[in-house]
This record gives structure tokens, sequence and C-alpha cells, in this order.
């Protein structure tokens, strides 16, 4: 809420400076957004006094005056307002002055007239809309001084954000004023005038109240109501803190909102049919706002209504059917109290958040419609020439002073020093909570203004804060010793990253949603299988990611602006939901490489792969193509025929190959992109734990090299399983080389054998080659070539 | 042959050796001086013709000269080499560049967790983790923000189309969700932080971004035995070890529903030492994080009985952090995905 300084002055009575009551109040209670100067605009804009008025002899509707400014000489002025006259105080915009309404003052020569300045109307001088004519100050103004100092605009605002647990107390000039007062170690000013509604007449409009969500209802009734503009104060409070003035009757509920933290909302009389009835809204009943728009009732939302139907909807909005016009003369206020959550849910559900509707979610005591409501009375009847015919005051739940026992041991235990309990007594009385001794205990009256205040620790809170959390001294705490637990996944997690980007790979973070567009390149099965934010800040980011994938393609299109080859990894989080409606959560890694020219990505997307498995200790990988029959829509960007499946033991733990035509189309790309999507959960949980010792070979191996020429189709995979177990002398099987022509391919292989206890003999070797020989010709029609 | 004599050879070899300026000559002088029919080899030979007192008196001293020799000849050697070598026809560019191995690059956010992480953890603070796809329950209810409760509006978040699942999920709009989820199954006391992504809905700009890291931890123990004196205090150890310096920590009121009493805290500013610059808009203090004593609501969500324990919960955003220290312009960067800026750390 934006304050006004010198209106919090004059209600706290502090001496402070503003930036001095900004950082009291900062360390003490809220944090203060802005101390700024008032921006007024009318630095060149003086009070003069009218001293003649002339006619203008080439313009009828033109008057010339003699406008003086006490010591600083008459200058003559060519006005237009009708309603000038002589002996008026004015507010004149000198010449070089820059008024809020954009008009720029210069001498000028009007119809032949010299006119210097120019005598300002309301709308001119940023106070409201009229312009019927120029604004006539109060006697009481002194020719010649500033008018922006007459009108109280020479002031500091303090933006002060109000926590939401003292929305009660705290949102309005009374509620900071008690609390700048207590900081300052002062008893609150005389904050209840001491005079009660029961002193009128009940009022001739009758209100029932049907619903418990209204706690209290506080209806007046005014006649006489004049439909001027308010006075200058008036206006003048109100645009400091930040609101415009549109009417007297308006202007005063919004003077008693900034007042008193009261939402009040002023009915015409005359547009009520019958009595005042609150209630629940109906099933299918509608309501035109005062804004023009009309909005669908809900049966939680709480109405104001008359015979006719719903007026307005309470605590947040007024109907525009009983809205004050300029033609209201009986105006009926409303000054009533209610149920914080279900203004909260109606709010919610009509998208409103009004003045009122923040104040009354964050809860309005009952006790504070009674000031409020006088308050207000004496406004209407001051300054808006009305009179009051009645008043009905309908309580349903009245809040009382709440009493709360606690053990004052409290402090001491929070903030590990001892509070002197005499100050502590004092600093909740300053905030106007009675503490009483009950041996040990303390039992505290809570006023209802502070619903926040209700355990042993929220005292603390307020103690510790008045006194100022820099008066705690920082202490070292003792503490059990205890070795930290490793968390494993936390751990891989550490090694992985490092390993990779050791290996050459930069790593991305992306975020955790992607178009429908992605999603659907998914096919439909898997559209079921996304989750969808339900309030997604903007079209490209309305599913959550099922796979890491789709961003790392959009990365990999953007790097390519800039990077021809590069290698990248994110580690993060996919989500997906099932038939059942479960969730699940699962760590993924995502690789991507945009080979260098002449480079085989596949080969190095799978070289770099089984560096990471060695790396992390995976025994029992196994790469084998995707089966033609794989119809997880998690692999349709995935090139069908280019695309390994890799397991661990049998169970999958990833795809990795190279991104399928209509994905590299569809992303934008261009040339080979390989990918591999692995799961981190599964490599994590098969990754070795230490290993143990191996004697080491005694006897040296003998190595020969073998070619086979195969048929295409025939994969090395396949041959490497023949060969090993066509030779239980074989140790190390490493291919060296592979050539394709004409549908056949040649593989060349580094073959060592060996026993463990002594050396093999040639004769031995010769025997294991052709056993391998044979095999391979026998399963898989291999040629032994030169 | 007596010592002197011993002593000549050596003199003589020695210089000899010095002045040797080719292998020829080396190799003359090896069989002048070492050679079968050397003066040295000779007396070598002719020390088993001696009785027991001349062979000790005698014997040290041709050993002694013929070690001496042997290492002016290696010395000699190796030197007549070196300089019989064209060097030159021999030289590489060693300002060529070298053969590529490549480097990745970690993200900074995941350089910043960790050295946070080996901070806590010598510290003997355990790393606890936590789904970011949360429920209402972990990331509201439970931090004692029921439904209807204005402080909920202090998050915006993103909510999960709920149709057809059996709770309201969200993404969790801060990492205090791990909170409640440890304590379920840990009994105090007990010390953790808790890294991790988190979400909220607000458009993003040069300094918001609404996928970004926090970072938080937590201690807790008996009434009494964890107090906000203690929580300054660890404060202040860690950010002097991140930062490598004395940091200064000041606590301002704040409120957030899961602390009480809470606190917005500030550090003295670590480009000026709390004098005031432009990275402190000249107040000499950077506002940092949120802070505060364990709610008694969230310890009775997580099962604990009312006013047994107290703790202190702090966190802040880590972006905000890496920015401070790395001097990064735009919050946005983080989640860019760009090579380039990645490359830079």
């Amino acid at each position: 809420m934006k304050f006004s300084y010198n209106r919090l002055k004059e209600l706290s009575g502090t001496e402070k400076t503003p930036a001095e009551l900004a950082e009291c109040i900062m360390f003490h209670t809220f944090e203060v957004e802005s101390v700024d100067r008032y921006g007024h605009g009318l630095e060149s804009v003086v009070i003069g006094l009218v001293e003649s008025v002339g006619s203008h002899p080439d313009a009828d509707r033109l008057r010339v005056t003699t406008v003086s400014f006490g010591d600083g000489g008459t200058r003559t002025i060519v006005c237009g307002a009708p309603n000038v006259a002589e002996g008026q105080k004015v507010a004149v915009a000198l010449p070089g002055a820059k008024l809020p309404g954009g008009i720029e003052i210069k001498d000028a020569t009007i119809r032949g007239i010299a006119s210097s300045g120019m005598i300002c109307a309301e709308d001119e001088l940023g106070l409201g809309s009229d312009h019927e004519g120029i604004l006539v100050l109060p006697e009481d103004a002194q020719a010649g001084t500033s008018f922006a100092e007459y009108a109280g605009f020479e002031d500091t605002i303090l933006d002060v954000n109000i926590l939401p647990n003292r929305g009660c107390d705290a949102i309005s000039y009374h509620g900071m004023a008690r609390e700048i007062a207590a900081l300052e170690g002062r008893q609150p000013l005389s904050d209840v005038a001491p005079i009660t509604l029961t002193s009128f007449p009940e009022s001739a409009v009758s209100v029932s109240v049907e619903t418990d969500r209204c706690r209290r209802y506080v209806g007046i009734l005014f006649q006489g109501v004049t439909s001027s503009s308010s006075p200058l104060w008036l206006k003048s409070v109100l645009l400091r803190s930040g609101i415009r003035p549109i009417g007297i009757a308006v202007d005063i509920t919004n003077y008693a909102l900034l007042e008193y933290g009261q939402p009040m909302h002023a009915f015409d009389a005359d547009k009520i049919i019958g009595g005042i009835v609150v209630r629940q809204a109906r099933e299918g009943e509608s309501l035109i706002l005062l804004d023009g728009k009309t909005i669908a009732l809900s049966v939680d939302d709480t109405v104001i209504a008359d015979e006719e139907g719903p007026l307005a909807l309470a605590g947040v909005m007024g109907g525009n059917r009983s809205g004050i016009t300029s033609e209201t003369t009986r105006v009926f206020l409303e000054v009533a109290t209610f149920d914080p959550s279900s203004i909260r849910k109606t709010a919610s559900l009509h998208r409103l958040s009004t003045d009122a509707s923040y104040r009354f979610e964050r809860n309005v005591d009952t006790e504070r419609a009674t000031p409020s409501a006088i308050g207000a009375i004496r406004l209407f009847v001051e300054t808006a020439g009305a009179s009051v015919l009645g008043v009905t005051d309908v309580t349903t739940h009245q809040d009382e002073p709440v009493s709360v026992r606690f053990a004052p041991s409290v402090f001491k235990d929070m903030f590990g020093t001892e509070i002197p309990l005499g100050d502590a007594k004092e600093k909740l009385g300053c905030l106007g909570v009675v503490v009483t001794e009950d041996g040990d205990e303390w039992i505290a009256s809570v006023p209802t203004s502070r619903p926040d205040l209700r355990d042993a620790w929220d005292f603390a809170e307020e103690v510790g804060r008045m006194i100022g959390y820099d008066a705690f001294p920082s202490t070292a705490p003792h503490v059990v010793l205890s070795a930290p637990t490793a968390d494993e996944s936390i751990r891989f997690g550490r090694e992985l990253r490092t390993f990779l980007a050791s290996s050459g790979f930069d790593e991305i973070k992306t975020y955790s949603f992607y178009s429908d567009a992605d999603a659907k390149r998914f096919g439909p099965d898997m559209t079921d299988q996304h989750l969808r934010l339900a309030n997604p800040m903007n079209p490209d980011q309305t599913s959550l990611r099922a796979s890491l994938l789709p961003s790392a393609l959009h990365k990999t299109r953007e790097n390519l602006r800039f990077l021809d080859s590069f290698r990248f990894f994110e580690l993060g989080d996919r989500y997906q939901r099932n038939g059942t409606g479960e969730v699940t959560e699962e760590r993924t890694l995502s690789i991507v490489i945009v080979p260098k020219k002449g480079e085989d990505g596949f080969a190095s997307l799978k070289g770099a792969l089984e560096k990471l498995f060695r790396f992390a200790k995976l025994a029992d990988t196994a790469w084998e193509a995707l089966p033609e029959d794989d119809t997880s829509g998690m692999h349709s960007l995935f090139h069908p025929t280019r695309t390994a499946r890799i397991s661990i033991s049998g169970r999958t733990i990833g795809v990795a190959g190279e991104i399928g035509p209509a994905a590299v189309r569809a992303y934008g790309l261009r040339g080979t992109v390989v990918s591999a999507q692995l799961s981190f959960d599964l490599l994590r949980s098969s990754s070795g734990t230490v290993s143990t010792f191996q004697p080491l070979p005694k006897f040296p191996y003998a190595t020969r090299d073998v070619s086979l020429t195969v048929s295409r189709s025939v994969t090395i995979g396949q041959i490497e399983r023949i060969i090993r177990e066509a030779s239980p002398l074989l140790r190390q099987v490493e291919v060296f080389d592979i050539y394709e022509q004409e549908g056949e391919k040649k593989v060349a292989f580094h073959l060592s054998f060996g026993f463990d206890d002594r050396t093999v003999t040639g004769e031995e070797v010769g025997c294991e080659v052709e056993a391998v020989f044979t095999a391979t010709e026998r399963e898989c029609s291999a040629k032994r070539s030169a | 042959m007596g010592t002197e004599r011993m002593t000549e050879i050596e003199e003589e070899g020695k210089r000899a050796f010095a002045e040797a300026g080719s292998d020829e000559v080396l190799r003359e002088l090896e069989v002048r001086f070492f050679g079968r029919k050397s003066e040295l080899t000779a007396a070598l030979k002719g020390l088993k013709d001696l009785s027991a007192e001349e062979k000790r008196e005698i014997g040290p001293s041709i050993q002694g000269t013929r070690t001496v020799l042997m290492e002016a000849f290696v010395v000699a050697k190796e030197r007549v080499e070196r300089e019989g070598r064209d060097w030159e026809s021999e030289r590489i560019d060693v300002t060529a560049p070298g053969i590529a191995e490549p480097l990745g690059h970690l993200h900074p956010i995941t350089t910043m967790i960790a050295e946070i992480e080996d901070i806590f953890t010598r510290l003997g603070f355990d790393v606890a983790d936590g789904p970011e796809l949360e429920n209402e329950f972990y990331n509201f209810d439970a931090l004692n923000m029921p439904s209807d409760h204005p402080a909920r509006d202090m998050q915006d978040t993103f909510w999960i189309e709920s149709e057809g699942l059996d709770t309201r999920y969200l993404l969790r709009t801060h990492t205090s969700p791990v909170q409640v989820r440890y304590m379920e199954t840990h009994v105090p006391p007990f010390r953790i932080i808790v890294p991790g992504r988190v979400f909220r809905n607000e458009s993003t700009d040069a300094t918001h971004e609404h996928t970004f890291h926090q970072f938080e931890s937590l201690v807790v123990g008996e009434t009494g035995d964890v107090t906000v004196g203690h929580f300054k205090h660890l404060a202040e150890t860690f950010f002097a070890e991140f930062f490598g310096h004395k940091i200064d920590v000041r606590l301002r009121p704040s409120y957030f529903p899961f602390v009480e009493p809470g606190f917005e805290f500030d550090i003295s500013c670590v480009f000026c030492d709390g004098k005031g610059c432009a990275s402190c808009k000249g107040i000499g203090w950077i506002e940092i994080g949120g802070a505060g004593m364990v709610q008694q609501k969230v310890f009775e969500a997580a099962g604990y009985p009312r006013g047994k324990y107290q703790g202190f919960a702090w966190g802040f955003g880590l972006e905000r952090l890496a920015m401070m220290k790395r001097r990064i312009p735009d919050a946005r960067l983080f989640m860019s995905g760009d090579l380039r800026f990645i490359r830079q750390f």
C-alpha cells in the first residue's frame, strides 16, 4: 500500500524523517519498496487572488482578469471560465509550468491581450475530470504561496509491502500509524471515537442477512447527498495514496478504506427495490458489474440482493444497477464484514481482484465496522451535505479479544538469547496485547485486529522483530557428530556430468515443457501419456516433456546457426502419466552429437557411450537394431534402421541412433544428427561397485588377424558371438577394419588366444583359428578372405 | 707401480678426455686407458702378485683412478655426441596447435550446486532430493498454505490438468516440499540441503525466468537447540566459504507461511565489502533469500508432535547468485541452451 508520510506522521506522532521511518519499518515490520517525493507536477502553480474581472474587447466568452500574488505582484490573465469572479482565490499556472494534464504554459497574446499564466480548472491540475469551470479555493488559501503546498502535495510516499499475515491490521493509515507508534514505544493514539451507532434511528432500508459468510452488516441511509466533487484535501489524500478521485460518495468510501482498512460500498438508495438481502447466489443468476461486465454467479458467491435480484458481488465489486450516478441524492452505505476464504474463492473464480477483496481475503474484523462507519458518516455530513436517515446493524458473528496462554521461555528458545521479560511485555503492550502472568505462564489478551497472534511462536516473532533481529548474536551451534549419508543418485549424477564434460560434451538445461506440436510428433499412442499444464505461459509450453529429445532438437537447430558441429547433453527429468492416472517422473540422460564433416556420427556416439559404460562399470551391455515391430512412440523421432536399442543384462536402458528424416525436417535441422536417450536410474542401478583384484595373466596371449567376408545382412555382433562361442581359448576380440562392397561385407579381427597357466603354442592357436573359420562358415556363411 | 703413478695417469686421462673432439679420438683414448695393454689394466692384473699389505696400500688408488676415468669417459662421450649432432635439422615448431582433445563444459548452475554441496557436506549436511512434479499437499498444504490462503498468491503456480489424476499436481514452486518429505522418514536432529529446479508461472525478462534453481537448507533439533543465533552463524559460515572472505548477514522481518518468524536475509555486498557500489545500489547490502524458524504446523504435517522440535530453514535462488558471481547479465541465458554461453564456464 502507498502511504502518505504526512498522514502517517499526523496519526502516529512520529518525529522521524521519511527515510528514517522507512528504515525503521524495514527492520522491524515490513519491506518498504520505495520512498519517493510525491510527483505532483505543480511546481509553477501559485495561489492568486482575482482582483478584477473585465470583459475582453474582441471575444464575448473571454474575461480579462487581474490576479495578485501577495508580495509577488499582479498579472493580467485572460480566462475563459464562466465562473471566474472578483475576490476568488484561484490556482494559477505561471509561464514555464508544465501541468499534469499535459498543458505547457507560456506568455501569450490572446486576441490581442497579453496574458501571463492560466487560471486552472481541476482537470488541468490532475485533480479530477471536472472542466466545468476554474477551481475556486477556500478563503484560507494565501495568495502568492505554492498551490501544491496548500493542497498537501508536498509529501513523501512510502510504498510498503504489507505481509499476508498482517492483512487484518496493517493495510490502513490507522493500522500503520498504530504500528509506527508501537515501534517507537508508545501506546497507539486514540483509535476509536467514543460514539456508538445506536444513537441513530433504524434505517428505512431493511437488511436481512441469510448467510453466515456475512459476519456483520451495517447499512446507513443518507439523504441530501450533493453530486459536487470532493473537497480538495480529500482528493489530495486519495491522489497521494494512489487512488483517483471519482465523485464524493465513492471518494468517501475509498477514503474510509484507506484510513481504517474497512471496505465499504455506496448504493444509490433509490435503485434498491424492497430491502437488502445478503445471501448466497442462486443457480442461474447473473450480475452486471460496475465496470459493465456481466458475470454468471456461482452458488458459492455471496451477493447483496434486493427483491429484483443481486445488486453487488459481496466484498468484491458493486453492480451496475444500483451504482452511484450524478443524479444520486439518497445513498445507502454498506459497511460489512465477510468471511475471508469465501471472498477469496469468489474473487479468484471471477478473476476479480479489487481493493475490497484484497482486504477481505486478508481478514477484516467485525469490530472495525463501528469506527469506520462513524468516520464515513462524519464525512458524508460534513463534506457531502448529507444527513443520516437511519442505521441498521446486523451481526451474525462477533469477533472477541482472544486469550492465549503460553510460556515466555519461548523467547530464549527461539532466539538463543535471554530477553528481559519486562521488555517483552512492554513491546506487546504497545501492540495492544495485554499480558497478565499466571505462575510461569503468560496470558495474553489479543485485540480482534490481530488474528495472526494465536500461539507462543506468534508472540516470539512479535517480540523478536520489535527488538530487531540484529540484536541477537550469531552463535555456533553444538551438534551431534554424524557422517553425512551419500545419496547414490546425487553422487552418480555428479560423476556422470563431469565425465561427459571431460569427454567433450557441453551441458545444457532446457524447459520442462514443450508445445502440443512437439507432443504430437510422438504419435497418437503418446498423446494420452503427456501431462498438460492447466495454465500454460505460452503456446510453446503446453505439455510436460515426456522426452528430453524435442527440446534437444530445438536447441540443436538454434546452435547450428553459429556452430557447424558440437556435442551436448542434458540430465533432466521427464514426466508421464499412465492410463490409471498415475504420474511418473524419470531422470533421463539426453545426448546429441552433430558430427564433423566426414565423421561417422553413429560411430562417434557409440564410442562415447561405450566409454561411458566402461566408466560406469556397466557389465553385459548389448546393442541391437531397433526391432521392426517397435511401436513405442518414444522412438518415433529416430531413424528406423539406424537406431540401436541398448540393454544391460537384458533390460532396455534406452536408445541411440540417427534422428529420422521426418524429424530432421520438422525441427529444421540439416545433415546428420545423432542422439541417445537413456534412463539415468537404470544406468545408476546397473553401474558396478568397487572392483576386486584379478590375478594378472602371467603368460602372453598370441594374436592372429582373421578376415571374414559375409553377406551385408549379417551383423558384426552376430559374427562376434559366433567367434566367441567357437573358441574356448579366445581372450580378446577386436574389429580393426570393415569394408563393404557389392552386397558383401569384409570384416577384419584381431583375435587373442591364451591360457592362464601356461604359454599357448602356435599349433594350439592354429587349431583355434580353424575352429573360428569352421563355425563362422557354418553359421553365417562366412568366407575366409585373403 | 705406486700411487704417484696412478695420480699421474688420472690427471693425464682427465685432460685427454676433456680435450677429445671426435668419436675416433675417444675410441683411441678408450684403448689407451682401458684397453688390455693399458697401464691401468696391467696394474689391476699385477695386484694378484702383491702381498696382502701392498694390496691394501695400492689397491684402492688403482680402483679409484679407474672409476674417475670411466666417469670422465662417459661425460666426454655424451659431450662429443651432443656437439656432433645437427640439432637444427631436427627442429619442430612447438607453437603449432596440439591435436584437439574435446573438452565439454558444465552448466554454471551445475558447478554452483556442486560448490555449495561441497561446503555443506563438509559441515556435516546430507543432500536430499524430491520430485519436480509435486502434488498440492507437499507444495502448499503441508507448508501451512491451505487453498484459501492469500500466501498462495505469492507464488504463481503452473498447475497440471488434473482430469483423471488421483490428486492435484503442479510443478513445485519451491524446494520446500522436500522438507516435509524428508521429515516423514527421518527423526531429528538432522541437517540437510536441497538443491533443485523450481517453477513460477511468471513472464520472463532479464531478471526473471519461470524455470530456475533453488537451494535450501533445513536444520532441526530439540526445542531450544536450534536458534535464530545459530542460523545467523551458519549463514555467515556458508557465505564466507562461498565467497572466500568474511560476509555479514542481516535479517529483516518477512513472512512465509512455513516459517515463524520469517526473514529476508541480506549479505554485505561482496563487491565493495559493504561500502556501497553499483552492484548493491550504494546500500552495501544485497538481498539474497528467505529464511525462518520452521512453523510448528509444518512439523505437525510431517507427523512430529507440536512444540517438541525447533529448526530453521533458509534458501535462495541459484541463478541470482550465479549472475552475481559470474557477472551474467540476463537470467534467460541459463535455460537458453546456447553453447556459446555454456562454453564460457
